[in-house]
C-alpha cells in the first residue's frame, strides 16, 4: 500500500481519462514551462535530390575528359630516357677537365709523313677486310637467289612452301666461343650473384 | 618506293664505307613505283620488327661487335630502324669459402647492352645474316634475336608517376571515354 503511494506520489500528474478509452501517462516531475533549448547551428537534415542519371554521366565524362586531356599533355613532354652511365663523362673528369688539357704539339713533317703513310696502310688493310666480308656475304646471297629462281621456275608450290618464314628460327640465341677449353672436373666455388642496377622508381 | 633509300645515302655520303654490290641493283631499279603495285604485300614474306640485342661484360667488345652488327645488316640491303643502348645491370658477385657462406671474393661487374633494330627482314635473308652474325660473335657475347615488344622500349625510359597516377585514377573511374 505504501508502495503504492509512493509511486502514486511522485506520479502526481497523472491525467484523468477525458475520453473513453484514452489514457494519458506522463513521467515529468515538473511541469512544462516555456524553455529556451541550446542554439543547433545545423539545419535539419536535407532530402537528397535525385539526380538525373544524365546529368551524373556527364559529370563523370567531363572527369574523364579531363583527366585524358592531362595524359596527353604529359605524354607529347617526350619521356626521359635512362642515363647510360657508360656514355656519360664522369662528373669528377668533367671537373678536371682544365687540368687535363693537353698542350697543342707541333708535329713535324716527317713524323706527319709517317702517320699518313700509317693512315693509309690502315686503311688499305681494313679496306681489304670489309671488301673479303661483302664478296663473301654476296656470293651466299646470289647462289641463294639462284637457286629460289630456279626452284620458282621447276614449281611455284615448292618455292612458296621454301619461301615461308621459319617459326622456329626466331627468338634466336647464341653464345661466343671460349677462349679455353673447359678444365676436366673442376669444381665451381659456391657463390651468389646480386643485382645491384638502381631501380628507378 | 621512298627516294631517300639506303642506297641513294649511301652514294652521296661515300661509296668506300659501305661498298656493297647490292647499291648497282638499286640504281637499275625503278626509283618511283606507283602505291596500288605493293597493295597486296611483300612477295617474300617478312619477319615483323626484330630486336638483335648483344650482352657481355666487356664494354669494348660489346660495343664494337654491335656496331659490327649494325654496318653488316646495312650491308646486306637489311633496313635498320634503329640502335640504342641500355643501361647496364650491375651485379655484386661474392664466391664464398668452401662449406661456409663466408665470402671470399667480392667482384662488382656490369653487363653491357646494346640493340639493333631490324625492320621487314625477308625469310630468305634472315637464315643467312643469322649465320653471319655467329661466325663474327666475340669471346665473352651472347646475342638474343627476339621480336620487339613494347616493354623493350619502356625499360629505356624513366617511369613518370604522375602519369601512372593519372593512368590509374581514369581506370577507376571506369577505363577511357570513347569518342
Amino acid at each position: 500500500m505504501s508502495l503504492l503511494n509512493n509511486i502514486l506520489s511522485s506520479v502526481y500528474r497523472v491525467c484523468v481519462p477525458g475520453v473513453l478509452g484514452q489514457r494519458n501517462i506522463g513521467t515529468a516531475t515538473t511541469p512544462l514551462y516555456f524553455k529556451l533549448t541550446q542554439v543547433v547551428g545545423g539545419e535539419p537534415l536535407k532530402k537528397k535530390k535525385r539526380l538525373d542519371p544524365q546529368i551524373i554521366r556527364q559529370r563523370e565524362e567531363r572527369k574523364k575528359r579531363k583527366i585524358e586531356k592531362q595524359i596527353r599533355r604529359l605524354e607529347k613532354n617526350a619521356g626521359q630516357l635512362k642515363p647510360v652511365d657508360e656514355l656519360e663523362v664522369p662528373r669528377a673528369i668533367i671537373k678536371e677537365i682544365d687540368i687535363r688539357k693537353k698542350p697543342v704539339v707541333t708535329i713535324s713533317g716527317e713524323e706527319m709523313d709517317k702517320r699518313a703513310a700509317l693512315n693509309k696502310a690502315w686503311s688499305a688493310y681494313k679496306y681489304q677486310q670489309h671488301r673479303a666480308e661483302v664478296t663473301m656475304i654476296d656470293q651466299a646471297a646470289t647462289a641463294r637467289e639462284r637457286a629460289l629462281e630456279e626452284l620458282r621456275e621447276e614449281s611455284e608450290e615448292l618455292w612458296l612452301e621454301a619461301v615461308q618464314i621459319d617459326p622456329t628460327l626466331i627468338p634466336f640465341k647464341a653464345k661466343g666461343p671460349v677462349l679455353t677449353p673447359p678444365i676436366p672436373e673442376y669444381k665451381s666455388p659456391d657463390g651468389e650473384y646480386i643485382n645491384v642496377t638502381r631501380i628507378w622508381e | 618506293m621512298t627516294l631517300f633509300t639506303f642506297g641513294v645515302l649511301r652514294r652521296c655520303v661515300g661509296a668506300v664505307k659501305h661498298c656493297s654490290l647490292s647499291t648497282t641493283a638499286l640504281r637499275s631499279r625503278v626509283q618511283f613505283e606507283p602505291p596500288y603495285l605493293d597493295a597486296s604485300g611483300p612477295e617474300i614474306p617478312e619477319y615483323p620488327q626484330l630486336n638483335v640485342q648483344v650482352k657481355g661484360y666487356d664494354f669494348t667488345v660489346v660495343e664494337h661487335y654491335a656496331k659490327w652488327v649494325h654496318n653488316t645488316a646495312l650491308n646486306m640491303g637489311i633496313d635498320v630502324e634503329d640502335s640504342w643502348a641500355t643501361p647496364c645491370e650491375k651485379y655484386r658477385i661474392q664466391t664464398f669459402k668452401p662449406k661456409s657462406t663466408n665470402v671470399e671474393a667480392d667482384y662488382h661487374l656490369q653487363e653491357y647492352d646494346r640493340t639493333v633494330q631490324l625492320a621487314d627482314l625477308p625469310s630468305v635473308v634472315a637464315p643467312l645474316f643469322l649465320e653471319v652474325i655467329q661466325a663474327g660473335l666475340p669471346t665473352g657475347v651472347e646475342i638474343s634475336v627476339h621480336p620487339h615488344q613494347p616493354e623493350h622500349s619502356q625499360i629505356r625510359y624513366i617511369p613518370d608517376l604522375e602519369l601512372k597516377t593519372l593512368q590509374l585514377q581514369l581506370h577507376e573511374l571506369g577505363g577511357p571515354s570513347k569518342k
